[in-house]
C-alpha cells in the first residue's frame, strides 16, 4: 500500500473521535478567566495593603530610623515580589504561538530562572536575619526581657511564627528546586527527541 | 475578541482541539483540562493572528503548544512500554467495543506512544494538513516533515501489526 493510501484510511479512522462539549468548554473557560481576574484583584489588594500598611509604620510617630529603614526594605522586595510575578505571567502569554523547540527552550530557560530565584530566597533568609538582629538587639539583651513578662511572651511569639514561616519556606524552595530540576531533565530530553 | 466569535472559533474547531489533546492525553478528565488550557491560550493568541498562516494551523500551532507544555507539566512522556500496555487492555477487547472503535482506539494509542516530533507531525497530517501547513504548524521545514511522516509512518505499521 502506498504513504497516501495509509495516511488516508489512518487520517479516516482518526477522524471519527468525539468531539469535545463546545457550550461546557466555553462556560470553563468564562469561568476560568473570572477567576484568573479574581486572583489578580486579590493580589493587587494584598499589595496595597501591603503598601498601606509600610506607609502607616513610617508615618507613625516615634518610629525609630531602624524601622524606617526596614519598611523601605521590605517595600523594595514586595515590589521585586509583585514584578517577577507579572513577568512569570507574560512568559505563559507569549509562549502560546511560539514553535515547540521554542516553547521548550523557554520552559528550561523558566526552570533555571525559577532555581536562582529559589536558592535568592533561600539565601536571603540569612540576609534578612542580619539586617533584623541588629535591629532587634535592643530588646534581645537577657538583661531587657530576663524581668518583663511581656516582653518574653512578643520575642517567644516572634521565634515562634518567624521559625515556623522560615522552615515552610525553606522547605518549599527545597521541593520547588527538586521540582524544576526534574522539569529541567525532561524538557532537555525532548529538546534531544524533538532534535532528531 | 469578542465572546460570540469566540464560541463560532470554538464550535468550527472543535474536532481537531479534541483530536489533538486526545494526542497528548488518555485521561479523559486530564483531557479536559487540557482542552480547557487550549480554549484559553486561544484566547490569549487569537490578537496576535496576523493572518500569515490559516486560522486552521494557526490555532493547531497553538494546541500542539499547550500540548507539549502539559506533557512537560504531567510528566507525562511516553514510555516505552506505554503502547503494549494500552494494546492490550482487555476492556477495549472486541466484546466491549465495535470493531471500527477497537480500531480508532489502537490507533490514538499508538499515535500518543510516538515520540513528540513525530507524533505532532503525524495528529496534523492525519487532519489532512499538507506538508507545508504541518512545516508552517511546527515551525519546521517541508523536507523535515516528510522525513517524519515516512517515520513515523514505519513505526505506525510495526505497532499496528501491518505489513510493510
Amino acid at each position: 500500500m502506498n504513504p497516501q493510501d495509509d495516511w488516508g484510511r489512518w487520517g479516516d479512522d482518526w477522524q471519527q473521535q468525539p468531539t469535545v462539549d463546545v457550550e461546557r468548554l466555553r462556560r470553563r473557560v468564562q469561568r476560568k478567566r473570572r477567576q484568573m481576574r479574581v486572583m489578580v484583584g486579590i493580589e493587587m489588594a494584598l499589595a496595597l495593603f501591603a503598601v498601606g500598611q509600610l506607609v502607616r509604620l513610617l508615618l507613625m510617630p516615634g518610629v525609630t530610623e531602624r524601622w524606617k529603614i526596614w519598611a523601605g526594605l521590605a517595600f523594595l522586595l514586595m515590589a521585586a515580589t509583585v514584578y517577577l510575578a507579572l513577568r512569570a505571567r507574560r512568559g505563559t502569554w507569549r509562549s502560546a504561538t511560539e514553535d515547540i523547540p521554542g516553547l521548550l527552550r523557554l520552559t528550561a530557560e523558566r526552570a533555571r530562572a525559577g532555581i536562582r530565584l529559589a536558592w535568592m530566597n533561600i539565601l536571603s533568609v540569612p540576609v534578612l536575619l542580619a539586617i533584623s538582629l541588629p535591629i532587634a538587639a535592643p530588646w534581645l539583651a537577657p538583661s531587657r526581657w530576663r524581668h518583663d513578662p511581656v516582653l518574653q511572651r512578643v520575642l517567644l511569639f516572634q521565634l515562634v511564627i518567624n521559625g515556623v514561616v522560615i522552615g515552610a519556606l525553606l522547605v518549599f524552595f527545597v521541593a520547588y528546586i527538586r521540582r524544576q530540576r526534574r522539569r529541567l531533565r525532561e524538557v532537555e530530553a525532548l529538546l534531544r527527541e524533538y532534535a532528531d | 475578541m469578542r465572546e460570540g466569535e469566540f464560541a463560532a472559533l470554538l464550535h468550527e474547531h472543535a474536532g481537531l482541539l479534541s483530536r489533538i489533546a486526545a494526542s497528548y492525553e488518555a485521561d479523559p478528565s486530564l483531557r479536559d483540562d487540557l482542552l480547557q488550557d487550549v480554549a484559553l491560550a486561544l484566547w490569549k493568541a487569537l490578537p496576535a493572528w496576523r493572518g500569515d498562516a490559516s486560522l486552521k494551523t494557526f490555532v493547531a500551532r497553538v494546541a500542539h503548544n499547550r500540548g507539549a507544555s502539559h506533557v512537560i507539566g504531567r510528566t507525562r512522556h511516553p514510555r516505552a512500554q506505554a503502547l503494549d500496555e494500552a494494546l492490550a487492555d482487555p476492556t477495549r477487547g472486541p466484546e466491549s467495543h465495535a470493531q471500527l472503535e477497537q480500531k480508532r482506539l489502537r490507533l490514538q494509542d499508538a499515535v500518543r506512544a510516538l515520540p513528540l516530533n513525530l507524533r505532532q507531525t503525524v495528529t496534523l497530517a492525519l487532519e489532512g494538513f499538507s506538508q507545508q501547513d504541518i512545516a508552517a504548524a511546527l515551525g519546521i521545514s517541508a523536507n523535515n516533515v516528510a522525513v517524519r511522516l515516512n517515520r513515523a509512518r514505519k513505526a505506525l505499521k510495526t505497532v499496528l501489526g501491518e505489513p510493510a
